[in-house]
């Protein structure tokens, strides 16, 4: 028979049990973590178990992916919506596509801020032909930001960093919580608000089709571009108004257009450090030439 | 004898039930049976069935907002009761409970409101389970840690403060014994010294726990979002916990005046104590109009484009009509008239007061609707503006959160003590 222990000891041992699957859980980690300074990034990455774009790639972490769009060139086709929509496998639903491209006032200046007129107009979406005179198109889509704030404000870590840059969404832990959909300052994340429908015969099995409840947003076509392939807009952009690649090496066309082109981004003084740049080398398609 | 009269007269909603009692849990049941079949409709299709959009519309909806209203209104409860024990201000006992009551209430009422936003309310539990990795950044985080130690402090200091009353009062009932038996484990009068202390030292913890709530992750979730808005700022922590302190003032008024004249108490709370929380409610609500108008002189004066936007809308756009209603006719009017009685006590009924209460509980209601929804429908890239008007599913489950709330108060008044026994 067991001394009785009173009930002082009892809670004491009980204490210290709780206390101690607690820090087996999580102390070290989250001690780690934060003198680690990664409260500052988001969540540390965790390789193994990040499969968000379904197949399984890894990120290289000698790479930084960018995009660079030529607002000059753009002529508002939104060719790169409709194959973003296919290649994603994004359904037909109450949620529009992971881009969006604006059309412009020209007499305002071109810029990554927006001018209150353009704010108002109301239109700016649901132009039906393009280009027109006076107008200059801008594309716009997750920005990848290197400081994001969607991922600082994800209460799971569902949302994350990657190694080259990519902006992610793990849909298996997502909770549906919209935080990230709130503190996305460019509107680029969609919600599956409905059971995604997506006719099977259409499904790009490259590509996982996402449950009801969870967040999704461009994803930079994670399972091309890691195997050295172009993101899907890229590819069917009929003017060449956009570019991809690395801009870890000197020689890839994005650091090159980056070096001869002055350039902008979208909304620069959140400081969120977006990594789609904007360039103006074409202003071919624009008004009278 | 008398002291056996008073305990007989504060036990009363306990001894006996009339059928108003089963007419009106019956009729709050309902709403919650409509409620479940409302949140049945949603978990089965998904969230589309409700009115919120994006990137055009509103991410959050109601169920945000009523998420704001149901926090910021369990603080207080427990702030008046937390300053009754450690100022010993012996007169506002009487309301004490209810306002204990309504915290550990209005805190289960938030905590439902999130789960049933949440898309994937099965994997709620990620946010525990990740917690060590996201605490260092997510306000949500935040929150639900906060939120969670809030309601086990409270609920500690609920128990410890009601376990006398159990025990005068344990044996006149028969059917409740187990109950309070069970509640009564270890408990011994000869440690009532004991109790006082530790409640003492837990109204401490609890006050500035309320300042971290409230004043703190709360308001943090939105001031600390510089994507949207109207949000963004140091203003929100001083504006929400006025705002909480305000809420649940009002509504500890509407519930202790209605169950004093209800269950006949008049002798044992003094009306004199509802004058005092309605020059207090008055003065934070002017204390309320005053932030209010601070933020929107900001948000005019030399204004970023999409904050000028949001203003225009508040001011002088769709959400005018609400906007001036609730800050003329839920705060101006009624904040006015509750000071006033502190100047002329003539003014003072406890019947008006209450009602002036409601008019601020509505408008806060209504406020936190005009918090949260006009800056999402403004994104900072040229969308359109959206629209936002919230489907019959939503409604239908803030009216269902909203019975919930009401008939755990009232199976609470017919369980337990609502007054507290001890000596006056």
């Amino acid at each position: 028979m067991v001394d009785r222990i009173d009930r002082r000891q009892f809670i004491k041992y009980l204490g210290g049990l709780v206390g101690a699957i607690f820090l087996s859980r999580y102390g070290p980690q989250s001690v780690v973590a934060l003198a680690a300074g990664e409260a500052a990034g988001g969540a540390a990455p965790q390789t193994a178990r990040r499969v968000a774009d379904g197949i399984g790639t890894v990120a290289d972490a000698s790479q930084h992916f960018n995009l660079v769009i030529d607002v000059g060139a753009c002529i508002g086709c939104r060719r790169c919506q409709w194959a973003c929509k296919e290649e994603n496998n994004t359904p037909d639903s109450i949620s529009p596509p992971w881009i969006e491209v604006f059309e412009m006032k020209q007499e305002m200046s071109v810029t990554g801020e927006p001018s209150l007129e353009d704010l108002r107009r109301g239109d700016t979406t649901s132009y039906t032909d393009s280009p027109r005179e006076g107008r200059w198109y801008l594309p716009a889509q997750c920005n990848h930001c290197d400081n994001p704030p969607c991922v600082k404000v994800c209460p799971t870590g569902a949302t994350y960093k990657d190694k080259d840059g990519l902006v992610l969404v793990d849909y298996e832990r997502c909770i549906g919580c919209r935080f990230c959909v709130v503190a996305c300052p460019y509107s680029a994340r969609r919600f599956n608000w409905l059971v995604p429908q997506v006719p099977p015969e259409k499904v790009n099995p490259l590509v996982p089709l996402r449950p009801v409840g969870v967040v999704e947003k461009c994803t930079f076509c994670v399972h091309r571009v890691r195997r050295g392939k172009l993101p899907r807009c890229v590819e069917v952009c009929p003017v060449g108004a956009r570019h991809f690649g690395d801009i870890n090496d000197p020689e890839s066309e994005v650091s090159k257009l980056l070096r001869s082109n002055l350039s902008f981004r979208l909304l620069e003084a959140l400081n969120t450090k977006p990594q789609i740049a904007y360039i103006t080398r074409g202003k071919k398609f624009i008004g009278k030439a | 004898m008398q002291e056996r009269d008073r305990h007989q007269r504060l036990l009363q909603p306990l001894l006996s039930t009339d059928r108003s009692f089963y007419l009106l849990s019956g009729a709050l049941l309902v709403l919650i049976g409509w409620f479940v079949f409302a949140w049945l409709t949603q978990l089965r299709n998904g969230l589309g069935v409700t009115a919120m959009r994006t990137p055009v519309g509103a991410a959050w909806g109601i169920y945000i907002a009523n998420f704001i209203f149901f926090a910021c209104m369990a603080h207080g409860g427990m702030a008046i009761s937390a300053a009754v024990r450690l100022l010993k201000l012996k007169r506002f006992l009487p309301v004490a409970r209810m306002g204990e009551v309504l915290t550990i209430v209005a805190l289960m009422m938030a905590g439902l409101s999130i789960l049933i936003d949440l898309g994937r309310p099965d994997r709620a539990f990620n946010v525990i389970w990740y917690l060590p990795q996201r605490i260092g950044t997510s306000p949500l985080s935040w929150d639900v840690t906060v939120i969670l130690l809030y309601l086990s402090l409270s609920a500690a200091y609920l128990w410890l403060t009601m376990r006398r009353d159990l025990m005068l009062s344990a044996d006149r009932f028969a059917r409740r014994g187990l109950l309070y038996r069970a509640l009564l484990i270890g408990y011994r009068p000869e440690d009532q010294g004991k109790i006082e202390r530790t409640a003492w030292w837990l109204s401490i913890a609890i006050l500035i726990l309320i300042v971290m709530l409230s004043g703190g992750v709360i308001p943090w979730i939105f001031g600390l979002v510089p994507s949207r808005p109207g949000w963004f700022g140091a203003m929100a922590g001083p504006y929400f916990l006025t705002a909480a302190m305000a809420t649940s003032i009002a509504a500890v008024i509407i519930i202790g005046t209605t169950l004093r004249r209800l269950f006949r108490w008049q002798e044992y709370i003094n009306a004199g104590l509802f004058k005092e929380l309605g020059v207090v409610l008055g003065v934070l609500t002017h204390l309320y109009i005053y932030l209010t108008v601070a933020e929107q002189f900001t948000m005019r004066y030399a204004s970023p484009h999409a904050e000028l936007l949001v203003s225009e809308m508040l001011l002088q756009g769709e959400f005018a009509p609400i906007y001036w209603a609730v800050l003329i006719g839920g705060f101006a009017l009624p904040a006015v008239w509750l000071v006033a009685q502190a100047i002329y006590p003539r003014l003072f009924r406890p019947g008006v007061t209450a009602l002036l209460a409601a008019a601020i509980l509505i408008a806060f209601w209504l406020k936190r609707f005009l918090i949260v929804i006009p800056s999402l429908l403004r994104p900072l890239l040229p969308f359109p503006s959206g629209s936002y008007t919230p489907s019959w599913v939503e409604w239908s489950v803030i009216a269902g959160v909203f019975a919930l709330a009401a008939l755990l108060y009232l199976l609470f008044i017919k369980v337990f003590p609502m007054v507290e026994l001890g000596e006056e």
